[in-house]
C-alpha cells in the first residue's frame, strides 16, 4: 500500500489499521481506511466486529497454497453473516511472483470462485514484487457506490467524501507483510 | 660720479712728508660682492633709474618749470661756498702763522694735504672698498686701455699738474662722454619699452576704470543678490524641512498608518494571504506604536494604537468565526486552501493563547459532543441510528446492539468501535493541525497540540465506555466470558496504545476496565465461594459416600476453561491475568486453597463424620479431585505440589489408623507404644543390626508376660488373616486406588516390621516364640515388599 514490501515478517497483532489516500483520475479524493485482520485464531472473534462497519472485503488467499484458497468459502461466509449482501467482496491471490513455480491455485479456479460467491472482481496480485497492488485500491475505489459508475442512488452526497472501512481478511498462513 | 681730484696727491709724493694716507687694504680683505649681489646693484641702479623715470613722468606731468637752471646754480653755490670755506681756514692759518705763534710754513700744506688726504682717502677707499674684484677693475682698466689707447695720455694723466689735470678732465670727460653714450644706448634701449608701456598706461588705466567700475557694479550687484541670496536659503531651508517633514510623513504614514484599502482587507476582506500581510503590518504598526508613546505627547500613539487596536481585534475576531465555522464543517476542509487558510489562522493564533484555546475548546467540545452523540446512537438499546452528517459510518452501520446470549460480542463490537474512533479521530485531528512548512520547535508545538486535542476529544468517549463496559461486565456473572471480555479489553488496551499516549484518558480507562474485569473475576469467584461456604446445602451434600461435592466440579468445570486459554495464550508472564507476584500468588491461592478451606470448615461443621477415617477419606478425595483437575496446569505446578504434600499427610493418618486397627486387633497396640516409648524403632536397622536388649524396661510391665504373649500370639492367628479384606473395605470410598495402595501397603509393612522386632523382644526377655513369622504375617498383609519378607 505504501510501495514498500518488508521482507522481515511481523505477524499483526489484533487488528491493524492503515490509510491510503487514493486519487482518482476524474479528480475524485477517496480516503480508504483499511482494517488488517490477524490470521491468528485467538484474534479471530475481533473480525465480525470490524467486517459489522465495512463496506468492501478484501479476501486474500495464497496462490502457492491450496488450503488457503479453500478456506475462502469460510472467510466469505464470515463477511456475508455479517454485511449480508450489502458488502463488496474482493478476490485477492497473493504472490503471483511465484506462479511459475509453485502455483496451485489456478485463475480459472479463482475465477469459478468469483462467480460461485458473486465477489466483485478477482485479481492475483504480488505484494513483493509490486505487482497489481495499485490497481487492486484502485479497482476497489472505483467499485465503491459514491466513486464508481454505480452513484445515481448517492447523488445528494455526491460531493461529501466519506471515510470507508475496508476489511481485510488475511488468509495466507505465511506471507510476508505488505503495504 | 666722483672723482679724485688728483692734487690732493701733490703733497704726499713730496719727500719727507709722513704719509697718514690709509694703506689700500689687501685685496682678499676687500669684500667680495658676488656677481649676483653685483647684478642687484645693478638692479638697484635699473630700479632707481625707473624712479628716476616715473619722477620724470611726474615731472612731466607737473607744469613747466625753470627748475634745473635752479639746481644747477645752486650746486654752483654749494660748491663755490664750500671753496670759500677751504680759502677762508687756509688764510686763518697762514695768519696764525704770521703772528709769531711758530707756526710751521708747511701747516697749509699740512692742512692742505690733510684735506686732500681726507678727501682722497675717502675716496681711494670707495675706490679700493668698491665691491670690484680684481679681475673687473683689471677689465676695467683694460677697457680704458682699450678706449683710450694712447700712452703719452696716461703718462699725461699721472701728470700732477694741469696738463695732467686736463688730460684728466679729458679722461675724464671722454669717460663720461662714453658713459653717457652707454647710457643712452641703455636708455635708447628702454625707449621701445618706455613707448609700449606709455601705450599700454592708457588701457591700462582704462582696464583699471573698467576693473574699478566693475567692481563697483559687483559690489552693487551684491549687496542686491545678497538680499536675494539669504531670501533663497531661506525658502531653500524651509524647502528641505517641508521635503524632510514630507519625507516623515510619508514614513510615518508607512509606519503606523493603514491605507483604505489595508483596513478593508482586515475589516471585510477575504482571509488569505493578502489579509495575514496586512495583519502582521498591523501588529507591526501596533508594536511601533511604544514609540510614540515615549514622547511628551503620548496621545499621537495612543489614537493610532486604538484604531489598529480596533482593526487587528476585527480580525482576530474574523479569524476566530472562520476557525471555528471551518472546524465546525469539516467537509470544507477538502478544500486544500481553505484548510491552507486555516492553517495560516491557527499559526497566527498560536501566538495568541487565549484565542487559540477557545477555538481549540470549542473544535474539542463539538467533536467531543459528536463522538458522545455517535456513541450514543451506536450502542443504544432502541437502535436509534444519528442523523448526524459528520457519522463516520454515513448511518450506514449497524448499531452494537447488547445480546443477553453474547455479551462479549457485544464488548469485542463496542470496542471495535471505539477503536474505529480513536483512528479517525486520530486521523482527522492529524490532517487539520499538521500544518507544512513549519521549523523544528513550531512542529514540535503542534505535535503536543494535536496530542492535547486527541487526548481530550478522546476523553469524552472514556466516562460512556466505561459506564457501558462496566454494565456489562458487572452484571456478567459467568466467570469464562468475564475473562473473554477481560482478553478482549486488554488486546483493545494494546492496539490502542499505538495510537494513543499513556497520559490518554481513554486508554487509561481501558486499562481501568482491565483492571475492572480482573477484580470481577475475583468478585465473582469470591461471591461464590462465599456463597457455598454459607450454603446449608454443600455442607449437606456432604455423606457417607464420602465424594467431593458437587460445588467443586462446577467450579473447576468453571475455571479450567479460563486457566486453560490462560496456559495456551501465556507468552513471557509466568503469572496470570496480569497480575503481579504477589497478586498471582494470591489469586493462585484464592482459586486452589479457598475451596480447601471452605471444603475443611464443611467437614468440620457436618456432625456425621465423626469417624476420623471418614474425614480423612472424605478430605482425601476433595484434594485427589482438586489434584487431578489442576495437573495439566503449568502455572499451577507449586499449588499441585503443595496438594500432594497435603495429601500425603492424608495418607500418612490413614496409615496410620490402619496401623492403629492392625495393632488393636492382635492386642499388641500398648506395646507397641511401649516400645516406641522406650526406644522408637529405627527403620534403618536391619533385623541384624537390632538389639533387643536396650528394650530391657519393658519387663518392667505388668503386660509383658508370657501368657499375654500366647494370648497375643492366638489372637494373631486369628485376627490376620481377615485384617486385609477390612482394611480394604474401610478404604473402599477413597477414591485414589494408589492412595488405597499405599495406605495398606505402608500399615501392613510397618505391623510387619513391628511384629518382628517385638518377636525379638519377647524372644529374649520371656524366651517365647511367636507362631507365625514376620513373612507369614506379611504375606496375610499383603505384603510386596521383598525386603519386609526376607527381613
Amino acid at each position: 500500500m505504501y510501495d514498500t514490501f518488508d521482507e522481515q515478517y511481523a505477524a499483526t497483532i489484533g487488528i491493524d489499521f492503515l490509510l491510503k489516500t487514493m486519487y482518482l483520475e476524474d479528480n475524485k479524493t477517496i480516503r480508504l481506511q483499511l482494517w488488517d485482520t490477524a490470521g491468528q485464531e485467538r484474534f479471530r472473534s475481533l473480525i465480525p466486529s470490524y467486517i459489522r462497519d465495512s463496506h468492501v472485503a478484501v479476501v486474500c488467499y495464497d496462490i502457492t497454497n491450496k488450503k488457503s484458497f479453500n478456506n475462502l468459502d469460510k472467510w466469505i461466509k464470515d463477511v456475508k453473516l455479517e454485511r449480508g449482501d450489502d458488502v463488496i467482496v474482493v478476490l485477492v491471490g497473493n504472490k503471483s511472483d511465484l506462479g511459475n513455480d509453485k502455483r496451485q491455485v489456478t485463475a480459472e479456479d479463482m475465477e469459478a470462485l468469483q462467480k460461485e460467491v458473486g465477489a466483485r472482481f478477482a485479481i492475483e496480485t504480488s505484494t513483493k514484487a509490486n505487482h497489481n497492488v495499485k490497481l487492486l485500491f484502485k479497482k476497489i475505489a472505483q467499485s465503491l457506490p459514491e466513486f464508481g459508475t454505480n452513484s445515481d442512488e448517492t447523488e445528494h452526497r455526491k460531493n461529501k467524501p466519506e471515510t470507508i472501512d475496508i476489511s481485510v481478511d488475511n488468509t495466507e498462513t505465511a506471507s510476508s507483510s505488505c503495504c | 660720479m666722483d672723482f679724485i681730484d688728483f692734487d690732493s696727491f701733490l703733497d704726499l709724493a713730496k719727500p719727507g712728508t709722513t704719509s697718514n694716507l690709509p694703506q689700500p687694504q689687501p685685496a682678499l680683505s676687500l669684500p667680495i660682492s658676488s656677481n649676483i649681489e653685483t647684478f642687484g646693484k645693478r638692479f638697484t641702479n635699473l630700479n632707481n633709474l625707473t624712479r628716476n623715470l616715473l619722477s620724470l613722468d611726474d615731472k612731466l606731468n607737473e607744469p613747466s618749470q625753470p627748475h634745473e637752471p635752479v639746481r644747477e646754480s645752486e650746486l654752483a653755490r654749494k660748491y663755490a661756498q664750500l671753496s670759500i670755506d677751504l680759502l677762508k681756514k687756509q688764510h686763518q692759518h697762514q695768519q696764525n702763522g704770521d703772528d709769531g705763534t711758530g707756526t710751521d710754513p708747511s701747516a697749509v700744506p699740512a692742512t692742505t694735504s690733510s684735506s686732500a688726504t681726507a678727501s682722497l682717502s675717502s675716496r681711494l677707499s670707495r675706490v679700493f672698498n668698491n665691491q670690484l674684484n680684481d679681475s673687473l677693475t683689471r677689465e676695467i682698466f683694460n677697457t680704458l686701455e682699450d678706449k683710450f689707447p694712447e700712452t703719452d695720455s696716461i703718462k699725461e694723466l699721472i701728470e700732477p699738474g694741469s696738463t695732467g689735470s686736463l688730460a684728466r678732465k679729458r679722461l675724464r670727460g671722454k669717460v663720461e662722454g662714453e658713459l653717457v653714450k652707454n647710457q643712452t644706448l641703455v636708455l635708447k634701449e628702454y625707449q621701445p619699452v618706455m613707448s609700449q608701456l606709455k601705450a599700454l598706461e592708457e588701457s591700462l588705466s582704462r582696464l583699471n576704470q573698467l576693473n574699478e567700475s566693475l567692481n563697483s557694479k559687483v559690489d552693487k550687484n551684491f549687496e542686491t543678490s545678497n538680499s536675494f541670496n539669504s531670501k533663497i536659503k531661506a525658502l531653500t531651508d524651509e524647502k528641505k524641512m517641508i521635503s524632510l517633514k514630507k519625507n516623515l510623513l510619508i514614513g510615518f504614514k508607512e509606519k503606523f498608518t493603514l491605507n483604505e484599502y489595508e483596513q478593508y482587507v482586515l475589516s471585510s476582506g477575504d482571509i488569505n494571504d493578502e489579509f495575514f500581510q496586512v495583519l502582521k503590518k498591523a501588529e507591526q504598526i501596533n508594536e511601533n506604536c511604544s514609540i510614540l508613546l515615549a514622547i511628551d505627547n503620548p496621545q499621537l500613539g495612543l489614537k493610532i494604537m486604538s484604531k489598529i487596536n480596533q482593526l487587528i481585534n476585527t480580525s482576530i475576531d474574523r479569524i476566530i468565526s472562520f476557525c471555528n465555522k471551518t472546524l465546525s464543517n469539516l467537509y470544507s476542509l477538502n478544500s486544500k486552501s481553505k484548510l491552507l487558510t486555516l492553517h495560516q489562522c491557527l499559526r497566527f493564533l498560536k501566538n495568541k493563547l487565549n484565542y487559540f484555546n477557545t477555538i481549540m475548546a470549542l473544535f474539542t467540545e463539538s467533536r467531543s459532543k459528536i463522538l458522545i452523540d455517535e456513541f450514543l446512537s451506536e450502542t443504544s438499546t432502541d437502535g436509534k441510528k444519528s442523523g448526524d452528517h459528520d457519522s463516520y459510518h454515513g448511518g450506514n452501520s449497524r448499531p452494537v446492539f447488547i445480546s443477553e446470549n453474547d455479551t462479549v460480542r457485544y464488548i469485542g463490537d463496542l470496542l471495535a468501535y471505539v477503536h474505529s474512533v480513536v483512528v479517525n479521530e486520530t486521523d482527522l485531528i492529524a490532517s487539520i493541525f499538521t500544518i507544512e512548512g513549519l521549523d523544528t520547535q513550531e512542529k514540535a508545538e503542534f505535535d503536543q497540540i494535536i496530542n492535547q486535542i486527541k487526548d481530550e476529544v478522546l476523553k469524552s468517549m472514556a466516562r460512556p465506555v466505561k459506564s457501558r463496559i462496566n454494565q456489562v461486565v458487572s452484571s456478567e456473572t459467568k466467570l469464562l466470558t468475564i475473562y473473554s471480555i477481560f482478553n478482549l479489553v486488554e488486546l483493545y488496551s494494546l492496539m490502542l496504545s499505538k495510537q494513543l499516549s499513556s497520559s490518554n484518558e481513554l486508554l487509561r480507562t481501558i486499562n481501568e476496565l482491565i483492571k475492572s474485569s480482573r477484580d470481577r473475576i475475583l468478585d465473582v469467584i469470591n461471591s461464590r465461594f462465599l456463597t457455598i461456604k454459607n450454603s446449608n446445602l454443600a455442607v449437606l451434600e456432604l455423606n457417607f459416600d464420602l465424594q467431593p461435592p458437587e460445588w467443586i466440579i462446577e467450579y473447576f468445570a468453571d475455571l479450567l476453561p479460563i486457566l486453560d486459554q490462560i496456559v495456551s495464550s501465556s507468552t513471557s508472564t509466568s503469572t496470570v491475568l496480569n497480575f503481579n507476584e504477589k497478586e498471582n500468588k494470591e489469586f493462585l491461592s484464592l482459586i486452589i486453597d479457598r475451596p480447601i478451606e471452605i471444603f475443611n470448615e464443611h467437614v468440620q461443621t457436618n456432625k456425621l463424620f465423626n469417624v476420623k477415617q471418614d474425614q480423612l477419606i472424605l478430605r482425601q478425595n476433595f484434594l485427589d479431585l482438586i489434584l487431578s483437575k489442576i495437573i495439566p496446569i503449568s502455572i499451577l505446578s507449586d499449588k499441585v505440589l503443595e496438594l500432594n504434600e497435603q495429601i500425603s499427610g492424608l495418607t500418612k493418618e490413614l496409615t496410620q489408623i490402619q496401623l492403629d486397627y492392625l495393632l488393636k486387633g492382635c492386642l499388641l497396640y500398648d506395646h507397641f507404644n511401649i516400645i516406641n516409648m522406650i526406644y522408637p524403632f529405627n527403620d534403618e536397622e536391619s533385623g541384624d543390626d537390632f538389639e533387643p536388649a536396650i528394650y530391657e524396661a519393658i519387663k518392667e510391665n505388668k503386660l509383658f508376660n508370657i501368657q499375654e504373649m500366647a494370648k497375643v500370639n492366638v489372637l494373631v492367628q486369628e485376627f490376620l488373616p481377615n485384617a486385609l479384606l477390612e482394611i480394604q473395605r474401610s478404604l473402599l470410598k477413597l477414591n485414589s486406588p494408589m492412595v488405597v495402595n499405599d495406605i495398606v501397603n505402608d500399615s501392613g509393612e510397618e505391623f510387619v516390621k513391628f511384629y518382628h522386632k517385638f518377636g525379638l523382644v519377647v524372644k529374649n526377655f520371656l524366651d517365647f516364640d511367636f507362631t507365625w513369622s514376620q513373612n507369614e504375617v506379611s504375606l496375610l498383609l499383603g505384603g510386596q515388599n521383598e525386603g519386609v519378607l526376607i527381613q
